[in-house]
């Protein structure tokens, strides 16, 4: 009882820590981000750009450096990471399980399909198009195939109202087998130079994005992080179980459906953008769940906090370990938080 | 209206004098192995500012900070280097990196990749005139020009025989995991094949092609030349069910070359085609007094 009391206390403790920590980790990550880089910025150069009013005639290498390149991916970063700190979270509150992640509602596949397809096919195929939008081509691309595989796996799951857990791990895997499928029918009469960029886009790149390429996914992203951090109260109730949550009187198969569509908006947008950037959706909200505790009032905004500094801290590194050059983030997050979360483990149990 | 127009023709009198008397690059950021050479050829090499990792020729050139693959070149990575040219072949990517780039101010060109041999010189004339050597540049021309007339030459003084029925070239990539990969039609490989008067053997698929053994038999080359590969190059490729019928090896024409040599389309190729026509045609006809003037690297032949 007594020890009980005292992990009680030593948690609560440690939840009332925990947003302002990661909170200031963040605000050190973002500025971290925005000082290191393979340009060294001038400060006399951007005061003045600041103190003219950004007035372009005023404008050098390193205020463009500054406010066209660092910034958009700076704030990239810190929404990515965030999307898929708490959409772990939430994936891992739905299943019930620790292993789960957002590929299981076929996301990752997904947005890989629709990758690849605007990629091998692209040009042959709508070259109008792909004209027309350029940039913006892989991009929507993804986030097609993205909703329509997350979309595919709903409706499968979703028959006569029941939204039940078993049948959409169960499509989810299937509907994810038949995409991986596709995805190496399309690989293989794919050219040597799309398989490159196939292989590049897999391990994930935060950078060359502008303003207005990372403006839509920050609105999606930050629609689904709001709706999301309002269903933390339902999801502690929901961890006791289906029937004593909806005895409890929370409306169970809507909140599954809320976590799915908003899971589905906040990690396609991200992927799409970003390409699949592993192991953050899954190491920050088990390492935040060993610190804090499994209460989704703090989970969910300590893990957006967390993965949000996390990617922003891993992505400082991609860009600066091999310059001129740069490392894919998805890289760095697993080689980087794969030991750490390992190091935690072994410390959390070796304690009991 | 016509204030319009007449500020538009402006503009364009601006840009077209901006570009043609615009100073020489001093500063150069270079994605492209054939462009690194170009440069390397016309002596210029003291402008570039860093390459990236498929310039491996020559040597040399290794010794630049290393930009990273053409198709995923850095942004800043790129900046830092201050450079006032990024000059790259078309598939220097990612798109939207080189867009960036562009937007900070870097002048960025980039250079159509038809891999031919005018596509060779068109490249050649227009770095010498980016680099303002026009000069250096003509006299590069002139000596690729031997090589190019030497091959025409060759080509015309083969025997009749050879010329109604063409040998069967089949050019690998790799062997590696007993899976050929073969060129196709639309390929660098199929360009040279042709250029040294040989006909594909897989000219009826498109790009590069991984072989099955039956394939392969069925194909029956002449010969069989393998990119970048060590000494035993006939047990190699004796070894796999693919070829040991084949009347390549039957005959033993069977050959290795070095890749960036002969599909790199930089200065050396027309050479490394004529040398090629030499593997190929048992008696290639050259013209009295050629000589090959440039080596390749052999240490690229090793296994890789």
């Amino acid at each position: 009882m007594l020890e009980t009391l005292t992990l009680n206390r030593q948690r609560s403790k440690r939840q009332s820590m925990a947003i302002p920590v990661t909170l200031g980790l963040l605000f050190f990550a973002a500025l971290l981000a925005m000082v290191v880089g393979a340009v060294s910025l001038s400060i006399n150069d951007i005061s003045s750009y600041i103190s003219h009013g950004f007035s372009a005639s005023h404008s050098s290498l390193s205020t463009r450096v500054l406010f066209e390149i660092r910034l958009p991916r700076t704030i990239l970063s810190i929404a990515v990471g965030a999307a898929l700190g708490i959409c772990g979270a939430a994936m891992q509150a739905l299943f019930r399980n620790p292993l789960a992640d957002p590929g299981l509602i076929g996301v990752a596949g997904g947005g890989a399909l629709g990758a690849v397809t605007v990629i091998v096919l692209g040009n042959s195929i709508f070259p109008q198009t792909m004209d027309v939008i350029g940039l913006y081509a892989l991009p929507i691309g993804a986030m097609i195939g993205c909703l329509g595989v997350c979309s595919i796996i709903y409706k499968l799951s979703n028959r006569q109202g029941q939204f039940t857990i078993i049948t959409l791990l169960l499509a989810g895997i299937a509907v994810n087998a038949i995409v991986g499928s596709l995805i190496g029918i399309l690989t293989l009469v794919s050219s040597d130079s799309e398989l490159r960029e196939l292989t590049f886009w897999t391990m994930g790149n935060l950078g060359g994005n502008s303003w207005s390429l990372i403006f839509p996914v920050l609105i999606l992203i930050s629609i689904s992080l709001v709706g999301l951090s309002r269903l933390a109260k339902p999801l502690n109730l929901y961890l006791l179980g289906e029937a004593q949550a909806q005895h409890l009187g929370i409306e169970v198969s809507k909140l599954k459906k809320h976590v799915f569509i908003y899971t589905a908006m906040a990690v396609g947008a991200a992927v799409s953008i970003s390409g699949m950037i592993g192991f953050v959706g899954f190491v920050v909200p088990h390492l935040v769940r060993i610190l804090i505790g499994p209460d989704h009032r703090f989970l969910f905004p300590v893990s957006m906090l967390l993965g949000a500094s996390f990617l922003t801290i891993t992505d400082v590194i991609a860009r600066i370990i091999i310059i001129p050059a740069e490392l894919p983030i998805g890289l760095v997050t697993s080689a980087l938080g794969g030991p750490f979360f390992l190091f935690v483990l072994y410390k959390q149990t070796s304690r009991h | 209206m016509i204030m319009y127009r007449l500020f538009f023709l402006t503009c364009i009198v601006f840009l077209a004098n901006s570009v043609t008397y615009a100073a020489p690059s001093e500063r150069i950021a270079v994605a492209g192995g054939s462009i690194t050479e170009i440069i390397y050829r016309l002596g210029e090499q003291h402008r570039i500012v860093g390459v990236d990792s498929t310039s491996q020729f020559p040597e040399d050139a290794k010794k630049f900070p290393l930009l990273g693959y053409v198709r995923n070149v850095s942004v800043e990575g790129v900046l830092s280097l201050n450079p006032d040219l990024l000059l790259g072949e078309d598939d220097t990517g990612p798109t939207k990196a080189l867009k960036q780039i562009a937007a900070v101010g870097v002048k960025t060109i980039i250079i159509k990749k038809d891999n031919s041999i005018p596509a060779l010189q068109e490249k050649i004339t227009q770095i010498a005139e980016l680099l303002g050597v026009e000069g250096k540049g003509k006299s590069l021309l002139d000596e690729m020009q031997i090589d190019i007339d030497a091959l025409s030459y060759a080509k015309q003084h083969l025997s009749d025989s050879v010329k109604r029925t063409p040998p069967k070239v089949l050019f690998l990539l790799t062997l590696k995991n007993g899976a050929p990969i073969a060129a196709g039609n639309t390929t660098s490989a199929h360009t040279v094949i042709e250029e040294a008067g040989a006909i594909n053997a897989l000219a009826q698929y498109k790009g590069w092609e991984k072989l099955s053994p039956e394939s392969a038999l069925k194909l029956d080359p002449d010969v069989i030349i393998v990119m970048n590969r060590g000494q035993d190059i006939f047990e190699q490729v004796n070894a796999l069910p693919h070829f040991k019928y084949t009347t390549a090896v039957k005959n033993k024409a069977v050959y290795t070359i070095d890749g960036s040599y002969l599909l790199g389309f930089g200065p050396r190729t027309p050479q490394a085609i004529v040398e090629l026509g030499t593997m190929i045609h048992k008696d290639f006809p050259l013209p009295a007094g050629y000589k090959f003037r440039y080596q390749h690297d052999v240490a690229s032949m090793a296994e890789h």
